[in-house]
């Protein structure tokens, strides 16, 4: 079937059978299919590109620009320079559901998507790690990188990632970076934490994230933060996290060392782990604030509210 | 709430951003040319199905007030990978599919990545085995549906039967579903014959009658395991009286099954010896209630961690 077009859009809107439509984009669209796409073609919808990166290097910084990748589409990121994400403001989605999803396949330990413009987001993919120890998924350089509807799955036993994200040293540099209703199920034992934190972050969020890791020592699920770096106005809620820590779990997010300058709220989280006797959430001391969490350690028994214990 | 995936949370819009073919469906249509357009749909949705192209995420919009019926397990196949087959209306004038003549009339789906959203299906034949068999069918999704039967001793036994292939059908997945039955020869959502990743129940409501002591949600065959299941916020409703397991049957227990079973409102009979799921299961449970007492609030099952 023919499908009308309307390749200036309809500013002040259409009237389609009676129903009016406005066009709310006010940027540029670019289409990416590795299947039809090719490398001259100008991103069209009827002429995609082949890769992410062609369709990136179509875009305007600060323009608002939106990729959208087809359904089926594949491609390998083999190296840190494949896709980097360099111009501020590109949303880049993904169409189709299940297997279906554009897959994104890390075939290097230093394979990873750099993003170094700001308000990059990434929604609706499968990302692959292929290869042993796939360091990140993401490098982020840049403020708010959001990352949105992500499965993060693995090519293979010892095929796996270390981290979903990883920030530089440079303090506030990755501020704001956020992973909503993802999914990282990782047996391997290498794995970390969906960020590694090594730099002052401001407003880190991890919303509503599916996580089951195998265990690495006793290292937390969703953050580690390095030595003398600070937190604030964090927010973790709404996740499901396992890891089966049997003893010293910190199940959420650890800080190698804490202050009172970290902030923010540890709200709604489900987890779980093997420990007993001395599990915690968050690294005490924190000063980041508790409100309805759940843990639960044994086999057959409901999640717990009292950790930390309540105030009163 | 704990991770729901995008794709159950969808709302119905008038205009969509999608990448697909689009196809029209309307069983009213009494013209001689059937293209799948809107103005000359197809009659039935394996006729539609039929234009999809597989990989290509098409979409089969199937229009209000749609009905057609099934009576064998071949006229209506689910088997072009990546379709969406979409609903139009509200409450009873969703497009209804009956299942009639055999119990052993079935959609077979056998293709990844296929969406039922927003229609009605009933059963007017006596204990129809299973409204859908799964063979190779990962991230088969159900949302927004009702099931339900045509009259008195007209029941689906299952909804989802997978076959005995390991993770064929990973991601199954239902979301905003209703199923109310009191037959009893009803038996789960999901008959599950093999291992499976990815079980998702969201905000459904189920309510059957008692069939033994079959739990609601699924049955899991001997051996098989299941990973990363995410039951929540579900009503269900069973008035087994005595050893109820009301969500999931494991025939036998490992703990390689992953998950969690959360905010989920449960009824039985069984005032001394309901669980959730089989013991044993290894699934993370929160804030499940559960009540086998008319007019007293659902209390918290399993019992609390320390």
């Amino acid at each position: 079937m023919s499908i009308s077009s309307y390749p200036s859009g309809f500013r002040g809107g259409a009237l389609i059978k009676g129903v009016p439509v406005h066009d709310a984009i006010d940027g540029n669209i670019f289409w990416v299919d590795s299947v039809a796409g090719g490398a001259g073609n100008p991103g069209s919808y009827l002429r995609p590109v082949a890769t992410i990166e062609q369709a990136v290097n179509l875009s305007t910084g600060s323009n608002h620009d939106r990729i959208f990748v087809k359904a089926g589409h594949a491609e390998t990121i083999a190296n840190a320079t494949d896709l980097v994400a360099d111009k501020a403001g590109i949303t880049i989605t993904g169409m189709g559901r299940g297997t279906s999803r554009p897959t994104l396949t890390f075939s290097a330990a230093a394979s990873s998507i750099v993003v170094s413009a700001a308000d990059v987001t990434f929604e609706n993919f499968i990302m692959t790690a292929n290869f042993a120890d796939v360091a990140e998924a993401f490098t982020p350089t840049a403020k708010r990188l959001t990352v949105r509807d992500v499965v993060f799955n693995n090519g293979g036993t010892n095929l796996n990632w270390v981290e979903l994200a990883d920030t530089s040293t440079t303090d506030n540099e990755a501020d704001g970076l956020t992973f909503e209703r993802c999914h990282l199920f990782e047996i391997d034992t290498a794995a970390t934490s969906v960020v590694n934190v090594d730099a002052d972050i401001d407003q880190l969020t991890i919303k509503d994230c599916y996580v089951d890791l195998g265990v690495n020592g006793v290292l937390s699920s969703l953050v580690e933060v390095a030595a003398g770096k600070d937190t604030t106005r964090i927010q973790l809620e709404g996740n499901y996290m396992s890891r089966l820590v049997a003893a010293s779990a910190v199940q959420i997010i650890t800080w190698a060392d804490t202050t009172t300058t970290n902030t923010g709220i540890i709200r709604n989280n489900d987890s779980r782990s093997l420990d007993v006797a001395g599990e915690l959430l968050a690294t005490a001391g924190s000063n980041v604030h508790f409100v309805e969490n759940y843990t639960t350690s044994a086999i057959d028994k409901s999640g717990y509210a009292s950790l930390p214990a309540v105030d009163s | 709430m704990s991770y729901t995936p995008r794709a159950l949370l969808e709302d119905a819009h008038l205009f969509e951003v999608f990448d697909g073919d689009e196809f029209w469906v309307d069983s009213g249509y009494g013209g001689t040319v059937q293209r799948g357009s809107f103005t000359n749909p197809m009659t039935t949705i394996d006729g539609a199905i039929n234009l999809c192209t597989a990989g290509n995420n098409d979409v089969i919009r199937v229009k209000a007030g749609h009905a057609e019926t099934l009576s064998n397990a071949t006229s209506l196949n689910a088997d072009i990978a990546d379709v969406s087959i979409i609903g139009l209306g509200h409450g009873e004038t969703r497009p209804k599919v009956t299942l009639d003549t055999a119990n052993t009339a079935t959609i077979p789906v056998t293709a990844a990545n296929i969406m039922f959203k927003n229609m009605i299906f009933s059963a007017n034949f006596a204990d129809i085995a299973a409204l859908f068999s799964l063979t190779t069918a990962k991230h088969f999704y159900l949302v927004d549906c009702k099931f339900t039967a045509t009259a008195t001793n007209m029941n689906f036994v299952d909804i989802c039967d997978t076959n005995t292939t390991a993770n064929a059908a990973d991601g199954l997945s239902f979301a905003r579903c209703e199923w109310i039955d009191s037959d009893t020869g009803t038996a789960s959502l999901a008959d599950v014959d093999a291992d499976l990743d990815g079980l998702t129940v969201l905000d459904c409501y189920i309510d059957l009658g008692v069939n033994g002591v079959l739990s609601a949600v699924a049955e899991v065959i001997a051996g098989s395991d299941t990973t990363n299941i995410n039951i929540q916020r579900n009503f269900i409703s069973r008035l087994v009286t005595a050893a109820a397991v009301q969500v999931i049957t494991w025939a036998d227990t490992t703990t390689t099954n992953t998950g969690l079973c959360a905010d989920n409102a449960l009824r039985t009979l069984d005032v001394a010896g309901e669980l959730v799921m089989t013991a044993g299961s290894n699934v993370s449970f929160y804030r499940n209630k559960s009540s086998s007492v008319a007019g007293a609030q659902g209390y918290l099952l399993p019992a609390t961690d320390s």
